[in-house]
C-alpha cells in the first residue's frame, strides 16, 4: 500500500517531454537554455532543436481535474492513526455479555510515494514532424481518459473548486 | 609460464574487489536514485487516498489502483510504446522564459533536493494514467458466482457477502473501512435491494448487472468514441469492399466507383453488380479491389452515404459492449451477459447489424472469389499480406533474442564456439570421474 505526499518542494512545476529516442540515464540533468528550448509556434505546436535534430511537439493539456505528478518510492512508513491501538472493540450479544471482537490484524503498512513536482501538460515530440494522433501517448492521454469517465462514470469530485494555483492545493 | 599466468590471475582479482567496491557504492546512489514514476493523477485526492493491489475483474491478476475515500477509485494504465519505438522522458522547466523571475526558489531547491524543473531524464518513458474504475467491476466476480446460479438468491447484507473476501485482502479491506457508502452504492446498481430493519439487504442479479453495463454503454454512445476507436472498429468493420481501378481509363473508373456505390447501397442487388462487375473485369486487366482503407478519398466518402445511421449506431454500440465484456467482467460471466444479449428480451436488439454484416462478410468474400479471375496486377492476395506480417514480427523478435544471446556471452564463450569440438571429450567428463578413483583408492 502506498500514499502519495506531496513534499515541500511540490510546488514545483515542470513540463513532461516525451522525446522520440532513447537516452540511457535516469536522474537529473541540468537541461540549460542553451540546449533546450521549446519555442511555441502559432497552431499551438512547438518547435525545439535537440542535438542539431529538429523535433516538433504536439501539446496535450491534461484534462480538467487531472494533474500530472512525478512521484518518488521511499522507505519511509506512514504513521498508523493512533485509534487503531485504541484498545479492543467489543460487541454486544446480549445486553449484559459483552464479547471481545477478534483481533484485527494490524493494517498493512503504508510506504510513502513522495511527489516530486506536478505537470499540466505533456509534450509529444516527433522527428521534424508532429505526432498524429495514432501516437500511443497522445491516444492513451487524449482518448483514454475521456473514454474510461464515459464507461465508469466521471469522479465526483466533491471539493472541486475553481482551479487553484499549486501553492493552495498543497496546504490543504 | 606459471609465474605469468599467477600475475594475470592475480590481477583480476584485485580489479573484481575494486570493481565490487565501485559497484557498492554506485548501488548505493542508485537505490537513492530511483527512477522517478510519472503519474497523471486525480487532482483532489485527499490525505486518506491510497495506491492499492487488488484483484483485477477480468484475470484476478493484481493491479494497481488508487482510491480516495472521497473521489473514487481510479485504474492505472500504464502508457508506453513498444521497445521498437524508443522513447524517454525529459523533464524541464514548464515556462521556459520564467527562469529568472525566481531565485528565490532555485537557492531554496538546492538546498533540499534538486528540484524536477531544472531538468530529470527518465530513460523509460513510462506515464502510469488514473481513470476512473467502477467499483461495481471488483465487486461482481466476488458477489456473483462464477457458475449460473440454479435456484434464487438470498438477500444478505453487505457485511456478510463481503465478510470473507475482506479479511483475505487487506486492500480490499481499506476500501471497505473507508468507503463503505460507496461500495454499498456500487452494489446497488448490480443487486436487488430490500430494507431489512435499518440494514439494506443484497441479492445479485444478473438482469441488474447486465442494465448496468448498458447504462454504461449509453453513457460512452453520448460522449462518442474516441476517433481511433471508432476508426478501427466501427467505420473499418461496416465499410462495403468497394472496387478502384487504375487510373488509364478515367471512364471506366468513374462507371465501377458508381456502381460499388449501387452495391453498397442495396444489398439485394450486389450479387448480380458484382457478377458484372467481374465479366467487365475480365475484359479490363487493370482491375485492382480493394478494401476502402486503401482506397482513393474519393471512395473513403462511400460507406457515410451508403450505411443508414441506425447500423453505425448499433455496430458502436456492439463495440462498447463487447469492450466492457471483454476488460472489466470474467470471462465466464461476460459469457453468460453476451448470451443474455442475444435473447428475446435482451435490451438491444442487434439482429439487423448481424443481418448487414453477414452480408458484407458475404460480399467481401465474393470480391475475394472474383478477384483471382481478374486481377494480375497483384501478386498476392489479401491473406497473404497478413502471414507476410506476421512472419516479419516473427522475424524480427527472433532478430531480437539473437542479439540479447550475443550480449549475454563472454568473448571467451564466442570465439570457442569456432572451434570444432566434435570427437573431444566432454568438459563434464573430467569431473565425473574423479570420485569413482577416490573410493577405489
Amino acid at each position: 500500500m502506498l500514499s502519495l505526499q506531496r513534499s515541500a518542494i511540490s510546488a514545483d512545476k515542470c513540463t513532461a517531454n516525451v522525446l522520440p529516442c532513447r537516452i540511457h540515464h535516469d536522474g537529473p540533468t541540468k537541461v540549460t537554455k542553451r540546449y533546450w528550448s521549446p519555442q511555441g509556434e502559432k497552431d499551438g505546436t512547438q518547435t525545439s532543436h535537440f542535438r542539431g535534430r529538429r523535433l516538433r511537439g504536439r501539446v496535450i493539456q491534461l484534462p480538467d481535474g487531472y494533474q500530472g505528478v512525478v512521484a518518488k518510492s521511499t522507505d519511509r512508513y506512514v504513521p498508523q492513526p493512533a485509534n487503531n491501538q485504541s484498545g479492543p472493540t467489543y460487541t454486544a450479544v446480549s445486553d449484559d455479555i459483552e464479547m471481545q471482537d477478534e483481533e484485527d490484524e494490524p493494517p498493512e503498512p503504508v510506504k510513502v510515494l513522495e511527489a516530486l513536482s506536478s505537470f499540466d501538460k505533456v509534450v509529444v515530440w516527433g522527428h521534424d514532424h508532429v505526432p498524429t494522433s495514432e501516437d500511443l501517448f497522445v491516444k492513451g492521454l487524449e482518448e483514454w481518459i475521456s473514454f474510461a469517465e464515459a464507461i465508469h462514470g466521471k469522479p465526483t469530485f466533491q471539493n472541486k473548486q475553481a482551479p487553484q494555483g499549486p501553492e493552495s492545493r498543497t496546504e490543504s | 609460464m606459471a609465474v605469468g599466468t599467477r600475475s594475470s590471475t592475480t590481477s583480476p582479482v584485485k580489479k573484481h574487489a575494486k570493481e565490487t567496491c565501485a559497484t557498492k557504492s554506485e548501488s548505493k546512489s542508485n537505490a537513492q536514485r530511483e527512477p522517478l514514476r510519472p503519474f497523471i493523477l486525480p487532482r483532489d485526492t485527499c490525505d486518506r487516498s491510497r495506491f492499492l493491489l487488488l484483484r483485477h475483474p477480468r484475470d484476478c491478476t493484481l493491479q494497481r489502483f488508487l482510491f480516495c475515500p472521497e473521489t473514487g477509485l481510479f485504474q492505472f494504465t500504464k502508457v508506453q510504446t513498444p521497445s521498437t519505438d524508443p522513447r524517454s522522458l525529459l523533464f524541464a522547466r514548464a515556462d521556459p522564459d520564467g527562469e529568472k523571475d525566481s531565485p528565490e526558489t532555485l537557492g531554496k531547491d538546492s538546498e533540499t533536493e534538486q528540484a524536477l524543473s531544472r531538468g530529470y531524464i527518465s530513460k523509460s518513458a513510462e506515464i502510469f494514467v488514473a481513470t476512473p474504475f467502477d467499483l461495481a467491476f471488483i465487486l461482481l466476480p466476488l458477489v456473483l458466482p462464477a457458475k449460473a446460479p440454479s435456484g434464487k438468491m438470498l438477500f444478505q447484507p453487505i457485511d456478510d457477502i463481503l465478510e470473507q473476501h475482506i479479511q483475505e485482502d487487506k486492500h480490499l479491506r481499506y476500501i471497505y473501512d473507508h468507503g463503505r457508502t460507496m461500495l454499498e452504492d456500487a452494489m446497488s446498481r448490480f443487486c436487488d435491494t430490500i430494507e431489512a430493519g435499518d440494514e439494506q439487504m443484497y441479492r445479485p442479479s444478473e438482469d441488474k448487472a447486465l442494465r448496468m453495463v448498458m447504462q454504461k454503454v449509453d453513457n460512452a454512445m453520448r460522449g462518442g468514441l474516441p476517433a481511433s476507436l471508432e476508426e478501427k472498429f466501427v467505420t473499418r468493420a461496416l465499410e462495403a469492399p468497394v472496387l478502384s481501378v487504375k487510373r488509364e481509363e478515367t471512364s471506366i473508373s468513374t462507371i465501377s466507383t458508381n456502381s460499388a456505390q449501387a452495391t453498397s447501397d442495396d444489398n439485394e442487388s450486389q450479387s448480380e453488380g458484382l457478377d458484372s462487375q467481374s465479366t467487365s473485369a475480365s475484359s479490363a486487366p487493370s482491375m485492382v479491389f480493394s478494401d476502402v482503407s486503401t482506397a482513393s478519398s474519393a471512395s473513403t466518402v462511400v460507406p457515410d452515404t451508403s450505411i443508414p445511421q441506425e447500423l453505425c449506431d448499433l455496430q458502436k454500440r456492439r463495440t462498447v459492449v463487447d469492450f466492457i465484456l471483454a476488460s472489466y467482467l470474467p470471462a465466464s460471466l461476460a459469457d453468460r451477459l453476451r448470451g443474455r444479449l442475444g435473447e428475446k428480451d435482451s435490451p438491444v436488439d442487434f439482429s439487423p447489424l448481424e443481418k448487414h454484416l453477414q452480408s458484407l462478410a458475404a460480399m467481401r468474400a465474393e470480391v475475394l472469389a472474383s478477384r483471382s479471375i481478374g486481377d494480375f496486377s497483384r501478386k498476392r492476395g489479401l491473406e497473404d499480406d497478413e502471414v507476410a506480417e506476421s512472419r516479419a514480427e516473427k522475424k524480427r523478435r527472433q532478430e531480437e533474442e539473437d542479439k540479447k544471446k550475443k550480449l549475454g556471452e563472454s568473448r571467451g564463450v564466442r570465439d570457442l564456439k569456432k572451434v570444432n569440438v566434435s570427437g573431444m571429450k566432454k568438459m563434464s567428463d573430467f569431473f565425473a570421474k574423479k570420485p569413482v578413483a577416490k573410493a577405489k583408492g
